[in-house]
């Protein structure tokens, strides 16, 4: 079989293959969802020794419950739910902090400082670091919000899927998106105030 | 034309979903230098989330966890056992107590039969041959399969 034709093997072909004994098919299944497990992990555990890991249980458990996938949603969805979940156990087995009461005060002070700053909005979107700035930024984010906010932005996930994957509303993941941005935007504001006093 | 400008909820909404925002809000952004210039904070920070590089991991994930998956537990293989000794057992027992009437028979048939038995025989073992022959090279050309597909 060729690597075009491997390539294009369904779910429901990849998951038969492997419940019959084809551990090869198993290895198709990896690299086709291991950037959305790593995108989950890079961003729910700061840990680095802890997510090589986690990702190895990921699919370790993966494989033990292909047979009960069901086909209601895509492969990579529900490896993706595991992988959340599993980064939840961690989490709470760690007494890590997932997501606080929304820090509506010390995180969100919105509209302020974003006018105050406006005078020097100039400078900041046109600073070549800001790259590096929102990259620092987006890494001192809540868990949650900054794995919500780089599901949708960097892997082009829908609300509907995010939403599968965390097995939260829809409504829920919506709002947790845009309380990610506006964070991040105040943050990034916030932070290029202080370093230029 | 709405004169307080936009709200974050508002700014985000007209760049994700602008076409469920109202056209007031459409109307404003046209006029407003401030809530543009908002917008393009947003829009600037967006991009660069998207364009950012995505995380990858620094080790081989599939080789690990390929290694690590359960070795499937090979079941005893009792038909391979069961089969050529139960056989052997038949043959044994038909020789002991039918040795002498065999012998007899043996005996009792001409050549020309015994020649075509013992013919007929061979072409059937020949077929069967053939035919392992061709399973065989199928389960062969089958592996082989699945190894070029891992590459």
């Amino acid at each position: 079989m060729s690597n075009q034709s491997k390539n294009n093997l369904t779910d429901q072909q990849l998951v038969d293959s492997v419940l019959r004994g084809d551990r090869h098919a198993f290895g198709l299944i990896i690299k086709r969802s291991e950037g959305l497990v790593a995108q989950i992990i890079f961003k729910m555990i700061s840990n680095p020794g802890d997510r090589k890991d986690i990702a190895q249980d990921v699919f370790l458990k993966v494989f033990k419950n292909l047979s009960g996938f069901k086909f209601k949603s895509k492969l990579t969805t529900w490896i993706g739910q595991i992988t959340y979940n599993t980064c939840l156990h961690y989490i709470e087995k760690k007494k890590l902090v997932l997501l606080d009461n929304f820090g509506t005060d010390d995180e969100l002070q919105t509209d302020n400082i974003s006018e105050n700053l406006q005078n020097s909005s100039d400078e900041i979107l046109f600073n070549k670091e800001l790259a590096g700035i929102i990259n620092s930024e987006i890494e001192r984010l809540k868990p949650l919000y900054k794995m919500l906010i780089c599901l949708f932005h960097q892997d082009d996930l829908s609300y509907a899927e995010i939403a599968e994957i965390t097995s939260l509303p829809e409504g829920t993941v919506k709002s947790y998106v845009f309380r990610a941005r506006n964070i991040l935007k105040v943050n990034i504001q916030s932070r290029y105030k202080r370093n230029e006093l | 034309m709405t004169t307080a400008h936009l709200n974050d909820t508002e700014l985000q909404l007209y760049i994700t979903d602008p076409q469920i925002i109202s056209q007031q809000i459409t109307n404003h952004m046209q006029d407003c230098a401030i809530c543009q210039s908002r917008v393009a904070e947003y829009i600037l920070i967006l991009n660069n989330i998207k364009t950012a590089a995505k995380p990858v991991f620094d080790f081989d994930l599939s080789a690990l966890v390929m290694e690590q998956l359960p070795v499937p537990k090979r079941a005893f293989p009792w038909a391979a056992i069961i089969v050529p000794v139960f056989s052997i057992a038949i043959v044994a027992v038909s020789l002991i107590f039918f040795l002498s009437a065999a012998a007899m028979s043996f005996k009792a048939v001409s050549g020309l039969w015994l020649t075509v038995a013992i013919a007929g025989a061979v072409t059937i073992l020949i077929f069967q041959g053939i035919e392992m022959f061709r399973e065989h090279q199928k389960r062969v050309d089958a592996i082989l399969n699945r190894k070029i597909l891992q590459l």
